[in-house]
């Protein structure tokens, strides 16, 4: 079955770093920005949220008729790693976050890359994009 | 939700009739609604009307039933609601039931009727007997027969009382109670007989299912059994669904599709309503959500897709106003369940939802209205839109409505399927989705600005400014997306904010609006993203954008060379002379990605006239290279403006070129450089380095570049420091921009885009000369010289101040002006005083010195110098400044005053410090009671004299300060001669003046201001801390406790002239007479004295010197000065260098005004500086004692008769040698 996924990293200071459209269906006109603001608009809700619990991962937070918004908070820098999918598997998303968090860090490791600056490295696309198939 | 029929909004209310008497109708109906639960009434005026109530024949419970047309009844409900009663009550008057026989007939009559009505529908009958008292004769026999007649029981038979307040408000009450009792019994017992219906089942299809299950529920409303309502509407739902399962979806007509989902909506609205309406939210919400999920795929056939959106949009809606008015009535907010969002428990949320279906539903009805006008005659009347008369309400719920000229039957009476679309396409083209859409979205957003969901505001904003787009409402969509734009700017989600300037750009093209097209089109242009951007349908040919494209067609407009079409094509953007492009970027424009200009000076300071290179750095985020015409750089001296212009050929773009200005100015006042290579390429710094010189000195600072790209376009571009250079915040974070604005990497770290311009030199020295230190009280002389050194000064103004000292106190200039008020100046600024002068500053021949002084023409080579004198009150170093203001005849600045300081710093001392104190004379002393009381008080008071006793002063002057003086007189100043005498010591001449030296050349004048030099070389020198010691004679006349004594001066000179040899050469022979220091008068007040006269005075009378051997007397003279008798003790203490003979102690008498001498005979036995016998004298009177000091007593004894003549011998041929 067709699945949307769409994956987006936000920086501290709320713009994102990263995005991409990881899932399978095919793209349709406008979905991709809809996509984002269904996303953006979730940051109002994260922001509440997340001071109401301990865990890193939020499960579902927001949902668009039937577009659900998952999000990973990381612990020290607040950054935002949302996806808005359309499925309710759970345990994957939660394993997709935990390794995209860990190549995230990998990502800080990189002297050459300043902290909350756009992640442009197509290695880190394409680890998403397999991570995605992986576990969505 | 209003759109619902109102028996379905509101819950049941059970209905009651009455007939007979309508007089009490009106009373009784008005009850009965009050009543707790309420009863609506159906009132018939007369029995004629009483078959109105009367249904159709019931068939029995077991009876088959065949397959329905349609699954609810359209108007069953409201028939239940207000035709159908449950309970009817027949209200009989006195008379006519115990009347004559003929009246019962009547009621006979009436109540056979209203029996054979009712039979077939097992109503409840009640009858009332209506009178007006209670005391009325009861016919038993006749009530009884009535009773029969009705079939009713005693119960439901009451008499009904008129005309007794009280008793007919009992009456009332028993009419309502029995009434309900009946209502809730007959809906139970057609509650019971239906569900009978569906346990036996004698029929085959699922819609009779689904219809007697509501029936069922709605029943158990009318009895307010809401639990019992909700769990057969519940079944209904599932029975419903099955239906729809057991029948393909995709291949029924679009009218059994609406139907069914009509259907579905009426029973889940009375479900949601039951289930908010018993408090339980979260269910309702988790209901609603079921139910959503379900029926989404229940699209129905393509064609009717908008009917099934529209259905959708209205479910979000209705459930929406459900839970906001629940919401409304429980404050308190509902406990989250688990499984349900935060967001899902508010109406804004089915708003917001609500609305997006309405967008998709506009959006698909646009398409499929398409469809249907490409194939679609025109000229075929739809049918289902005729009058009243031919078109008639449907039988059953969601279907359509009947064609009532087709036929009698139900199945021919219904349009076909293709009437039914057309009539649904035209409606729905009348239908404003937008203006729905944005209501909607308006309501969510009053929701979640309560909720303070700021981005989710933002998004509502951009939907709603798609639907006023999608209106053709331009001016509001722009004014909703231009808020939308700029907090997507603001986080960065560059998405976003391409689709809001998207929108924003066709809104600009819309309205005609140049400026905002252009502004909008190169912000989209300059945001930093890889493809295309993607936007709504509603852009129409605009929706797929590429950042080149719009780059390209900007441009092009703004060179004039094309033109943008608006408003389809009857208005045109072109730019134009009349119709110019002015953008302007500042620091916080979103445009600065378009052209960003960075301008540094290579130096920090220059002189004026001087050249000094200047780098302008341009940047632009453009995905194309753009070609400026020219470049024009502004500053805030407009004489430093100059304009860069394009060259012929492009050169290479690589590196800067250097050129020098030549500066020749064209017929402009712009200064104009041609020959640059103005072709920006994309990401990459632009450097150009320009010498400019500056005129005026202060701050040249760089202000703004204009950047021409068209014949009548300009983009105004505000600059920036490299150094304080912020980066673009949207490109930011982007790879592959770290070249700094500058090549050379201080200047890129550092540079700034003002310089300062530095003052013109000024050409003169200022020479501040004084011999250090001053002393205080003296007109000290400062010589201040002004010598050009290269400029002709044609006019200047010197200032003379003082800086305010270092430790605190401020010396302002103007303070010196006001001398006769005390100030904490401790020196002051003095020049020689004309004779025309009135002013003067005491006795002196010095006026006070405002501190200006005009400086005349002074060529070079020639100096001009001037004295000011300063004159301290305290010994404090001081600075002194001095400014010069002039004008030089130089040309190239005419008018330029130039400026310049110079400070001396003088320190200053105390010259002179005088002390003074009193002595008693040798060998007498005087009794001073005041005296020895202040001594045993341990006070230190003034010093007590005898009245009419020579005490003597002794008056020290010391030398403080590091230079010696030259003291040429001092003296004391009698207070007043009568009260107190002073006398030199060693003579009786005044004390007044005393003259010091021996080598006085003239006479001392009256005026000592008049004084030459010569006369004050007399006079003698006291050294440094030498101190010069002067005695006087005091006698006070009078008693007193204080009496003043006088004040002691001393006139004191500078011991040398000690000017610098150096000025003593330059200056003239006036100017050595300025630097002379004048003779300084120190007075210092003698402090008052106490004078009292004694009562006892005691002489001792001594010989100067003894011989050993020899004997002689002393005699010690106790003066008694009182006029009562004094008693003396005296006693002698021995010593062992004398003999002597006397009375050793005694108390002897002294009679008023006499003396008594006691005299002893002494022999020295021991020579030299002896001791004598020291005699304590006590006064009994007084209790005071006295014994001379052992000083005082003292005594040289020769060995032998000393034989003065020989040693006056001895001395004069040393005096001779």
């Amino acid at each position: 079955m067709a699945s949307t996924a769409c994956f987006v990293i936000v920086s501290r200071n709320d713009c994102p770093i990263y995005e991409s459209e990881v899932g399978t269906a095919p793209k349709k006109d406008e979905a991709a920005h809809l996509h984002q603001f269904i996303l953006h608009a979730s940051l109002d809700i994260v922001q509440d949220v997340v001071w109401t619990t301990n865990a890193m991962y939020l499960k579902l937070v927001d949902k668009f008729n039937d577009l659900l918004v998952s999000v990973y908070v990381t612990a020290d820098t607040h950054t935002r790693l949302m996806l808005l999918h359309d499925s309710r598997n759970e345990d994957g998303i939660k394993n997709f976050f935990q390794e995209v968090h860990e190549l995230y860090i990998k990502m800080l490791l990189n002297p050459l890359y300043v902290p909350g600056s756009r992640i442009t490295s197509p290695f880190f696309d394409t680890r998403v994009r397999t991570l995605a198939r992986k576990y969505l | 939700m209003e759109e619902y029929p109102e028996e379905l909004r509101t819950p049941p209310v059970p209905l009651v009739a009455l007939v007979g008497i309508p007089d009490l109708h009106a009373a009784i109906s008005l009850y009965l609604h009050r009543e707790s639960p309420p009863l609506n009434t159906l009132a018939l005026p007369d029995f004629a009307k009483v078959p109105m109530i009367g249904g159709k024949e019931r068939k029995p419970a077991d009876a088959r039933m065949p397959p329905p047309l349609g699954i609810l009844k359209a108007d069953w409900l409201s028939k239940h609601r207000t035709r159908m009663p449950a309970v009817l009550a027949v209200l009989f008057d006195r008379d006519q039931v115990y009347g004559d026989p003929a009246q019962w007939m009547q009621v006979c009559t009436h109540l056979d009727n209203i029996k054979g009505v009712i039979r077939g529908r097992n109503l409840k009958l009640v009858v009332a007997i209506v009178q007006p008292t209670t005391q009325s004769e009861v016919n038993e026999d006749r009530l009884t027969a009535l009773r029969k007649r009705a079939e009713v029981d005693s119960k439901s038979c009451i008499i009904f009382v008129t005309h007794e307040p009280s008793e007919m408000k009992r009456s009332m009450a028993r009419l309502g109670s029995i009434m309900g009792e009946l209502a809730t019994a007959f809906y139970r017992e057609e509650g019971r007989r239906v569900k009978l219906r569906i346990e036996k089942k004698t029929y085959s299809s699922l819609e009779l299912s689904v219809r007697y299950n509501f029936k069922v529920a709605v029943y158990a409303e009318f009895r307010r059994d809401w639990v019992a309502a909700l769990k057969f509407y519940e079944t209904a739902y599932s029975l419903l669904q099955e239906v729809i399962t057991n029948t393909t979806m995709e291949l029924q007509p679009v009218e059994r599709v609406v139907e069914m989902k009509a259907v579905a909506e009426q029973l889940h609205f009375k479900v949601s309503t039951l289930l908010l309406h018993s408090g339980k939210e979260s269910e309702a919400v988790r209901w609603f959500r079921e139910h959503v999920a379900w029926f989404k795929k229940m699209v129905g056939p393509p064609e009717g897709t908008f009917l099934h959106l529209a259905w959708f949009s209205k479910q979000f809606q209705v459930f929406a106003e459900l839970l906001q008015n629940s919401l409304a009535i429980t404050s308190q907010p509902a406990a989250l369940a688990p499984g349900l969002s935060e967001r899902e428990l508010q109406p804004g949320f089915y708003y917001q939802a609500a609305a997006a279906y309405m967008v998709r539903r506009r959006r698909t009805f646009e398409a499929e209205l398409a469809t249907f006008e490409e194939f679609e005659d025109g000229n075929v009347i739809d049918v289902l839109a005729g009058s009243r008369s031919e078109v008639g309400p449907p039988v059953y719920v969601g279907q359509a409505s009947r064609l009532l000229k087709r036929g009698n039957d139900n199945h021919s009476q219904s349009p076909t399927g293709s009437e039914y679309m057309r009539h649904a396409i035209l409606m729905e083209k009348g239908f404003h989705h937008s203006h729905v859409a944005i209501e909607l979205l308006t309501k969510a957003h009053e929701h979640f600005k309560i909720m303070e969901a700021g981005r989710t505001i933002y998004l509502l904003g951009s939907e709603m400014g798609r639907e006023y787009f999608a209106a053709k409402d331009y001016s509001n969509a722009k004014r909703l997306f231009g808020h939308v734009a700029g907090m997507y700017r603001k986080e960065a989600w560059v998405a976003l904010l391409a689709s809001a300037l998207a929108y924003l750009r066709e809104c600009a093209r819309q309205l005609g609006l140049l400026q905002d097209y252009v502004e909008y089109s190169l912000e989209l242009s300059t945001l930093p993203s890889i493809e295309g951007f993607l936007f709504g349908p509603e852009l129409g040919p605009h929706a797929h954008l590429q950042k080149e494209m719009v780059q390209e067609e900007v441009l092009e407009l703004l060179q004039g060379s094309t033109q943008v079409l608006s408003n389809e094509g009857d208005l045109a953007l072109n730019v134009t002379d009349l119709q110019p492009v002015a953008l302007e970027i500042d620091l916080v424009s979103p445009l600065r990605a378009v052209v960003s200009a960075c301008v540094a000076f290579h130096n920090q300071t220059v002189k004026p006239g001087k050249a000094t290179s200047l780098t302008i750095a341009l940047l632009t985020h453009l995905p194309l290279p753009i070609t400026l015409h020219e470049v024009e750089v502004l500053f805030n001296q407009p004489s430093c403006n100059f304009i860069l212009g394009r060259n012929r050929a492009v050169l290479t773009s690589e590196g800067s070129e250097l050129l020098a200005t030549d500066s020749s100015p064209s017929e402009q006042d712009v200064t104009r450089v041609s020959d640059f290579d103005l072709q920006l390429q994309p990401r990459k710094w632009k450097r150009i380095t320009v010498e400019i010189t500056a005129e005026e000195s202060g701050k040249l600072e760089c202000m703004a570049v204009v950047v021409r790209v068209g014949p009548h376009a300009t983009i105004q571009c505000q600059v920036e420091s490299p150094a304080s250079r912020e980066g673009i915040p949207l490109w930011m974070f982007e790879s592959g921009l770290d070249i700094l604005p500058m090549a050379d990497g201080a200047l890129a770290e550092f540079g700034q885009k003002v310089i300062r311009v530095e003052e013109p030199e000024a050409l003169v020295d200022i020479v501040l000369e004084a011999p250090s230190p001053a002393l205080v009280g003296e007109a000290f002389p400062v010589r201040v010289e002004i010598r050009p050194m290269g400029h002709h000064i044609l006019s200047g103004d010197l200032e003379v101040y003082f800086a305010p000292s270092t430790s605190g106190t401020l010396i302002p200039n103007q303070s010196l002006s006001s001398m006769s008020t005390p100030s904490p100046v401790e020196a002051e600024l003095l020049v020689p005083a004309v004779p025309a002068s009135v002013d003067l500053v005491g006795d002196e021949s010095y006026v006070k010195f405002t501190g200006l002084v005009e400086v005349p023409e002074v060529k070079v080579g020639e100096s001009w110098s001037t004295v000011v004198l300063v004159r301290w009150r305290d010994s404090e170093a001081v600075t002194l400044m001095s400014t010069f203001v002039y004008q030089a005849a130089e040309s190239g600045h005419p008018g330029y005053q130039y400026r310049l300081h110079k400070s001396v710093f003088i320190e200053c001392e105390e010259a002179l410090s005088v002390g003074h104190r009193y002595m008693a004379p040798f060998r007498r002393d005087a009794l001073l009671l005041g005296g020895l009381e202040a001594n045993q008080a341990g006070k230190v008071t003034a010093a007590a004299l005898a009245l009419k006793e020579s005490s003597i002063l002794v008056v020290t002057f010391k030398n403080t300060s590091s230079l010696p003086l030259r003291l040429s007189s001092v003296g004391i100043e009698e207070a007043d001669e009568n009260k107190c005498v002073v006398r030199l010591s060693g003579g009786q001449g005044p004390a007044k003046l005393i003259k010091l030296g021996t080598d006085h050349l003239t006479e001392v004048t009256d005026k000592e201001g008049e004084m030459s030099i010569n006369q004050l070389m007399g006079g003698i020198i006291v050294g440094a801390d030498e101190v010069f010691t002067q005695l006087f004679w005091v006698q006070p006349l009078v008693a007193s406790k204080a009496l003043p004594v006088g004040t002691i001066f001393a006139k004191w000179q500078r011991g040398h002239n000690s000017m610098p040899s150096e000025v003593a050469l330059l200056g003239t022979v006036e100017s050595v007479a300025k630097f002379s220091f004048n003779a300084v008068t120190t007075r210092v007040q003698l402090s008052s004295i106490l004078v009292e006269s004694p009562p006892l005075v005691v002489t001792l009378d001594c010989p100067p010197h003894a011989v050993l051997g020899t004997a002689f007397t002393i005699s010690i003279r106790v003066q008694n000065l009182t006029s009562t008798l004094q008693e003396i003790f005296f006693a002698v203490f021995d010593t062992t260098s004398f003999i002597f003979s006397g009375a050793h102690t005694d108390t002897v008498s002294i009679l008023p005004r006499s003396t008594y001498s006691l005299s002893y005979r002494l022999v020295p036995v021991t020579s030299g500086m002896q001791q004598l016998p020291q005699v304590r004298l006590t006064s009994s009177w007084y209790s005071a004692s006295f014994q001379p000091s052992s000083v005082s007593s003292q005594l040289f004894v020769f060995p032998s008769a000393p034989n003065l003549n020989a040693i006056q011998t001895q001395l004069s041929p040393l005096e001779e040698a």
